[in-house]
């Protein structure tokens, strides 16, 4: 118990000042997704699913974002570098606009 | 009056099944009317063969001179200029046409390419200006053959035939007669035709018979084939035109003609006898009705006579006799039979043809009183039993209610009082509108009487349950009986108990058949679920939306900004391009279609690629530089 006491902080002192700051705006958007996801789940415990498509774009819409915004922050991360040799940040981010467009228009025509 | 002419509907139906007779002849005198109003006819084909026709006949042939010089006709068309040619010739008119009436055939005989009918028409049309013998007998035939070998039809054979007649062709005739009556198509194994119908069987018929006569030879049709012929031109005897007619008594003289003909063998008049007319009339006749060649009145003789009904032979080897001026009429007397009624099959031969004739004989029924019995279904008490004569009814309403049974009792005897058996034996049971009726069968018992029971209880489900009163009635009819009996009886009043409607009640009634168009379908969609009140949802939405603070807040504790946003068009456009990407999904959401989307979307994701790419490029090249 008190080695939990005496990491979490750690943890949280060693992210703050050794992670990039681009990867901590990163960090941050994929926190607020993942809040966004768990107030629809919450909702959906809580009220009902219907009108059900419109749940589950919704949901389909935080998860799928989730998950590109990881991926961005996998090419982003510089300790990632060797892994996407030739493939710039830049390059990285045309992709998660590029994949939000096209996700968004799937779930925005799934919404009804 | 309806059982009578449902009973002799059912007699002609049963009256003719016939062995190897014909059962009908051609009415030549109907034809021969059809000719005579169509002779003055200003159509040239319609004259033509009423002319034709007539002189097959040796009618009278009215002056047609003058019709024929005003009618009008085709001359390109060489089966006009025939029919003109002949017309004239069989009415001896030659004189008043013009001579250049036949170039058309001089021309179309010089002509290489000439099919056999226009070689016929042609040839023919010559003829009846009496310059037939412009054709070379040899070269014609051999020129004949090699067009025959391209079309085989019996159609053509039929004008090469009729060439050969006027040739002096027979013997070709002859040896290929045979061969194109094989060709013939047959229909329900019982008619024989040539394709192409009428027209090319008669041609054929009454040219094979013609060349045959001529060369004193015996007739190649089979007995067989003379009988399916004629009934295929029996058949076609409602004819009404012209053509027609004259073409059917063209083939029927040459069939009728044909020794040995066929024959018919036909009931003239009625098919049944009664205790009054005790004799049937035969019409014994060739296929245009005229007396049997050959025939002598003796050979006419009804072979034998069985009832239908248990096949007891009544009568055999009984011979007609012939009406005095009509030798086509023989008399067949059956005073023997008529005391039994029924129906009865004669076989009647007439020299060597038999042929089966069904007959029936009808009698007189009579029911001379029905009784009426009310008793316990379960025979407790002896019935009240009430007699009725015929025709009187019941003078008091009867009552019965559903513990009881209502018994009839009759029996049906004919003229002679003998107990018999009648096809149909009913009891009707129906309410006084006669809206609702049901009908028991009378059956019959070994001594022959009728009975009927009506069991109170059990018939309530056919009157659907109604209580009240009811008619009843008696029909008695057999196909064989002159009189059937419908007898009134009487008044039942009906008392179905506990379970009845009152009569005049409305009667639930199974929904009538939907007839005419259907309702159409919609579409219905699920109907929504009961949503949470408005307070939750909004709620929850603004739940939704605070993380977004959140995040704002969190971006600008680690402290990020606007500074290095790059003034550039290229950056502004991607910004701008990216949101109104955007702004389109929520137009598409509220109210565009998917295609709408589509044709805004494509240019804007073309801008905004290219500048983000721009942008991008220069933002990877400054930090490269940098």
């Amino acid at each position: 118990m008190s080695s939990l006491t005496t990491v979490i902080p750690k943890l949280y002192q060693e992210y703050s000042t050794k992670t990039p700051k681009k990867l901590k705006i990163i960090d941050a958007y994929l926190l607020y997704i993942f809040l966004t996801a768990v107030i629809q789940f919450v909702y959906c415990c809580l009220v009902g699913t219907f009108p059900f498509n419109s749940f589950l774009s919704g949901f389909i819409s935080t998860v799928s974002s989730f998950v590109l915004g990881v991926c961005l922050r996998l090419q982003v991360n510089p300790e990632n570098k060797s892994e996407f040799q030739g493939l710039s940040a830049e390059r990285g981010f045309a992709d998660f606009i590029f994949a939000h467009l096209v996700l968004h228009i799937v779930v925005i025509n799934f919404i009804g | 009056m309806y059982f009578h002419g449902l009973f002799l509907l059912l007699l002609s139906t049963l009256a003719l099944s016939n062995g190897n007779t014909l059962q009908g002849t051609i009415d030549i005198k109907r034809l021969q009317n059809i000719l005579q109003e169509n002779v003055k006819s200003k159509d040239i084909t319609a004259l033509y063969y009423s002319i034709k026709g007539l002189a097959e006949l040796n009618a009278d042939i009215p002056n047609i001179c003058e019709n024929l010089k005003t009618i009008k006709y085709d001359t390109k068309n060489i089966e006009q200029v025939f029919q003109l040619a002949n017309a004239a010739a069989i009415s001896n008119c030659q004189n008043s046409l013009k001579p250049d009436v036949i170039n058309p055939a001089t021309q179309l005989l010089e002509k290489k390419d000439a099919t056999i009918p226009d070689i016929y028409h042609a040839v023919y049309t010559l003829r009846a200006f009496g310059k037939g013998s412009v054709y070379d007998k040899e070269d014609a035939l051999k020129n004949l053959i090699q067009l025959l070998k391209k079309d085989d039809s019996p159609a053509n054979y039929g004008y090469v035939f009729a060439l050969c007649e006027h040739m002096g062709c027979g013997a070709w005739t002859a040896s290929h007669a045979e061969g194109v009556l094989l060709a013939a198509d047959e229909s329900d194994s019982k008619a024989l035709h040539f394709e192409g119908g009428l027209p090319v069987t008669a041609n054929l018929l009454g040219s094979i018979q013609r060349t045959y006569k001529n060369l004193k030879k015996p007739s190649p049709l089979t007995e067989e084939q003379r009988y399916k012929f004629a009934e295929y031109l029996l058949s076609r005897r409602s004819v009404n035109t012209p053509k027609g007619a004259s073409l059917l008594i063209e083939a029927a003289t040459a069939l009728a003609d044909d020794v040995p003909s066929p024959i018919s063998i036909a009931i003239k008049g009625k098919k049944y006898i009664t205790s009054d007319s005790d004799t049937i009339e035969f019409s014994i006749s060739d296929l245009i009705g005229r007396p049997v060649k050959f025939l002598k009145p003796e050979e006419v003789v009804a072979q034998s006579g069985t009832r239908l009904a248990d096949d007891v032979v009544v009568l055999s080897k009984q011979p007609l006799t012939q009406k005095a001026n009509e030798p086509t009429t023989f008399v067949l007397n059956l005073s023997k039979i008529k005391a039994q009624y029924g129906l009865y099959k004669i076989a009647l031969s007439a020299g060597t043809k038999t042929a089966n004739v069904n007959v029936a004989v009808l009698g007189e029924i009579q029911v001379t009183s029905v009784e009426v019995g009310i008793g316990d279904v379960d025979g407790t008490t002896s019935p009240k039993l009430t007699t009725v004569a015929y025709p009187n009814k019941l003078t008091e309403k009867l009552q019965a209610d559903h513990l009881q049974k209502v018994t009839l009792k009759f029996s049906v005897r004919d003229k002679y009082n003998k107990a018999v058996l009648v096809q149909q034996a009913f009891v009707r049971v129906a309410t006084a509108s006669g809206d609702h009726e049901t009908i028991f069968v009378a059956e019959p018992d070994n001594a022959k009487a009728y009975k009927v029971e009506l069991n109170v209880g059990g018939i309530a489900k056919h009157l659907n349950f109604v209580s009240g009163g009811y008619s009843l009635t008696m029909y008695l009819g057999d196909s064989a009986v002159s009189n059937p009996i419908a007898w009134h009886i009487g008044e039942v009043l009906f008392n179905f108990g506990k379970d009845a409607n009152a009569v005049g009640a409305p009667v639930t009634s199974a929904p009538a058949t939907y007839r005419g168009l259907l309702p159409e379908i919609a579409h219905i969609f699920r109907s929504p679920e009961a949503r949470p009140p408005r307070l939750v949802s909004d709620v929850f939405a603004a739940a939704c939306a605070a993380p977004l603070l959140l995040l704002l807040l969190l971006w600008a504790r680690l402290g990020l900004n606007m500074r290095n946003f790059p003034l550039t068009p290229s950056a502004l456009v991607f910004h701008v391009a990216l949101g109104a990407s955007l702004g389109l999904y929520g137009v598409l959401w509220l109210q565009l279609s998917m295609f709408d989307t589509m044709r805004y979307l494509l240019p804007l994701g073309a801008l905004t690629f290219l500048s983000g790419h721009r942008l991008l490029r220069r933002l990877a090249h400054d930090k490269a530089t940098r």
